[in-house]
């Protein structure tokens, strides 16, 4: 297409060349790039979508007639008469454990990280490995697991074997980089120039860091944790591979009863998996898909907290 | 802050080198606040600034201009230790505060910025309320909370934004405008009863309009404080200022860098009048820079 | 504006010799011409002062042209009355002890007024060098005084008064011209005691 020149102003035929000149052409090639792009997240909500489907279709039976049986029973042999109670009690406590150790010693991590170390070598080498660690397939995760938190001298005793600790331990090694990772992210994209202010009225670099960069950063650090503890309650091999239960368990123990974390256990994932493969489809269709949907659910509940939090949080930060 | 270190003999600032001009009006000399001796600044190999000899009078407003790279935030910011928090920064030479080294390794950098306050090129109040921004100061210096409120009120009181603000204190301190917020940072800086007062370039980012109130206040607020301000704009320069100097960058023979140097140091109204070195001469009338 | 003015100062000096009316009145001519380069040149200062905010070499500029227009202006009428003294010139002439002073007298003047031109001209105090520290009131004022309290005859008044006028005409062009030369010593020197000239001469 040659330049419009833009022809000297007056005459009303030279207007109207102007005219010609600004009027909208069509543009193929952002017209199709607009569409392709648009195609691709048609795709991968229609995954979606099929996915949220296929459960809810299989599982509707379940949710509907038995809902709350199915959250209140406990593991049987029939699946007209078992639920996920257990599994919800395992994967609550699961998620407390990787609160409560990963979120403190991640961030703390990230704070030295990013504020203390000096930026060398030594410390270029520390970020990398991490950034490494979090892409370690977790199923590698779980063979730590079992090697030092199920089965190691001392901590093997600690832990009880088999329990909600030793595979809370598990899962917060598994998380641990990501945490680190995300906070280390919003510490560093806290302005400087907010950092220099603090300075500049005489605050020492912990004061800073406790009223100023921590509270700029909380809405991403936050987000990240809760996201990384979304993602550990979902993760089934580490749990398979520290040997959460597959079989039955006894009793029901009440939510608030804490030493079911070194009792033997189960969590959702572990549920799903195993009525997968059972023969019955009361387990395999019904009850796999049942609990998929509580999972999903618990996993968006999550999600939506840690959007909301950050929203809430960027609102007082940019008033 | 205890003096333990021998005071540094400080120069005074008795008529500083121009041309055999009697003197008419130019006799009282203020005693010095801030002596600087051999000053030279390194951000790791890089040579930023060198030979700084620079004496700031008490109650005066001292400026800074030159153009730009030739190190005049560096040395604004090597008066409060602000280079400190910059990785690699080197100092040498000494910057003497009542005869103090301020660099001398007994010397608490925190307690420095709570008497030499900084004001920043870009408004950057905290995202905190108005009351909290200006208390935030004394409250870590461990003024008692009973004072705060009178402390809020006189800070704002100077820095001319207490009618604006008195009734929405607990408001956001992002709230305000652009002139708004740089006044509060003005306040907030004299809310720890600072000594001297450092701005860089803080008019920068403003209108004219607000430029015009901050340097109004400037003039009122001389009295209280010493003041030295880096500014790029040079009618700034000479219509606030009592004394100016005036730095260069000059390319250096090893690397390919340029170091900046201070040209020229003298009162305000010979600097703008009749320079002695003709690279000020140059750069004031605009024919270089 | 300057050459202007010096054309009319040396025509000034000019009409002595040979008191010419029609040299008197290119004087005239020129005169107005003198007035409305000082008018123009004064509005492109005001503009330059307004537009371009001058500091140091160039404020000193601009504040001493300000002035020195002002005085080339003056140095113009100057000249324009002794021009317009033509008819009077020869009657003065007639006494040659009376003429010869008012003729050094406007030699002195005339070359002072260059020299300073010229200096103006390079902005350089070079030209200045050559000027003498001849003291006006001795060298002249004082002989042409008591010679003409010596007159006598029928028209000595009118001579004297003739001759007064011009002096004193001359004279002034010495003094403004003196002026001129201040502020060129303050522009180059940049020393703001030039400027009280008027004060501590």
């Amino acid at each position: 297409m040659a330049a419009p020149s833009i022809p000297t102003a007056g005459s009303g035929a030279a207007t109207g060349d102007i005219l010609a000149g600004l009027k909208k052409k069509v543009d193929v090639g952002g017209t199709l790039f607009r569409l392709s792009l648009f195609l691709s997240l048609l795709v991968s909500l229609l995954v979606l979508v099929v996915l949220v489907s296929q459960v809810l279709v299989d599982g509707w039976p379940v949710l509907t007639t038995r809902f709350g049986d199915f959250l209140t029973t406990g593991l049987g042999s029939q699946p007209e008469i078992s639920g996920i109670a257990q599994g919800l009690r395992g994967t609550f406590y699961l998620c407390l454990i990787v609160a409560v150790v990963a979120f403190p010693l991640g961030v703390g991590a990230a704070i030295y990280l990013e504020e203390y170390a000096p930026s060398n070598r030594l410390t270029n080498f520390i970020d990398i490995n991490i950034r490494n660690l979090a892409g370690v397939p977790s199923v590698v995760y779980g063979i730590l697991g079992l090697t030092i938190f199920v089965k190691g001298v001392g901590i093997g005793a600690i832990t009880g074997g088999s329990t909600p600790l030793a595979a809370g331990l598990t899962l917060s090694a598994l998380v641990l980089p990501v945490v680190i990772i995300t906070t280390a992210e919003s510490i560093r994209a806290v302005p400087q120039p907010l950092k220099e202010a603090g300075y500049g009225v005489g605050a020492t670099q912990w004061e800073v860091i406790k009223d100023h960069v921590l509270p700029y950063a909380a809405p991403g650090i936050l987000t990240g944790t809760l996201l990384s503890i979304a993602r550990a309650a979902g993760e089934a091999a580490p749990l398979i591979l520290v040997g959460t239960t597959t079989g039955f368990l006894t009793n029901i123990p009440a939510w608030w009863d804490v030493s079911q974390v070194r009792e033997r256990f189960t969590a959702m994932p572990i549920i799903i998996t195993t009525w997968a493969r059972q023969p019955q489809d009361g387990f395999k269709v019904d009850g796999a898909a049942a609990a998929i949907v509580v999972l999903i659910l618990f996993v968006v509940l999550l999600n939506s907290a840690a959007i909301l939090l950050r929203n809430r949080f960027e609102k007082k930060r940019d008033a | 802050m205890e003096p333990a270190v021998q005071p540094v003999a400080t120069r005074s600032l008795a008529g500083v080198a121009t041309d055999a001009a009697p003197e008419s009006a130019d006799v009282v000399e203020s005693p010095t606040v801030l002596d600087i001796q051999e000053l030279a600044v390194y951000y790791g190999e890089f040579w930023a600034v060198r030979d700084v000899n620079l004496a700031v009078g008490e109650n005066e407003i001292t400026a800074i201009i030159g153009p730009s790279g030739c190190g005049k935030s560096t040395v604004l910011r090597a008066l409060n230790r602000m280079n400190d928090l910059i990785p690699g920064a080197r100092v040498e030479g000494r910057v003497a505060y009542h005869g103090v080294d301020l660099y001398d390794e007994r010397v608490d950098p925190v307690e420095v910025r709570r008497r030499i306050g900084m004001v920043f090129q870009k408004p950057n109040p905290f995202p905190k309320s108005i009351y909290e921004n200006i208390v935030y100061g004394p409250r870590i210096a461990g003024v008692s909370k009973g004072e705060f409120d009178s402390i809020v009120e006189s800070s704002l009181q100077k820095a001319a934004l207490w009618d604006e603000v008195k009734d929405r204190l607990a408001d956001s301190a992002l709230g305000l405008s652009g002139g708004q917020q740089q006044r509060l940072c003005i306040a907030r800086a004299v809310a720890t009863n600072p000594d001297v007062l450092l701005m860089d370039e803080p008019c920068s980012a403003l209108d004219p309009i607000a430029t015009g109130y901050i340097e109004d206040l400037m003039h009122e607020i001389k009295t209280e404080y010493t003041i030295v301000i880096v500014t790029h704009n040079m009618q700034q320069a000479a219509r606030v200022s009592d004394r100016t100097a005036f730095f260069t960058a000059e390319l250096d023979s090893d690397s390919d860098r340029r170091t900046g140097l201070l040209v020229e140091y003298d009162r305000t109204d010979r600097i703008f009048s009749n320079p002695t070195d003709e690279r000020t001469e140059s750069y004031v009338t605009g024919r270089f820079g | 504006m300057a050459l202007l003015v010096a054309d009319s100062v040396t025509g000034a000096r000019r009409i002595l010799d040979e008191p010419n009316p029609e040299i008197a009145a290119q004087l005239v001519e020129a005169d107005d011409a003198i007035d409305e380069m000082h008018v123009s040149l004064l509005e492109q200062c005001y503009t330059m002062l307004a537009r371009e905010a001058p500091v140091a070499s160039d404020l000193r500029l601009i504040v001493s042209v300000i002035r020195v227009l002002h005085e080339l202006e003056r140095i113009g009428d100057l000249a324009l009355r002794v021009a317009k003294a033509v008819d009077d010139i020869p009657l003065v002439a007639c006494h040659p002890e009376v003429f010869e002073v008012l003729r050094a007298l406007a030699d002195n003047v005339a070359g002072r007024f260059l020299a300073v031109q010229r200096g103006w001209s390079a902005a350089s105090l070079e030209p200045l060098a050559e000027l003498d520290d001849i003291d006006p009131l001795i060298a002249f004022a004082d002989p042409l005084v008591s010679r003409l309290m010596a007159l006598s005859g029928d028209d000595a008044v009118r001579v004297a008064l003739a001759a007064m006028g011009v002096g004193r005409s001359f004279d002034r062009i010495g003094d403004h011209t003196e002026i001129m030369a201040s502020r060129l010593r303050y522009l180059v020197t940049g020393d703001p005691s030039y400027l009280a000239y008027e004060v501590t001469w």
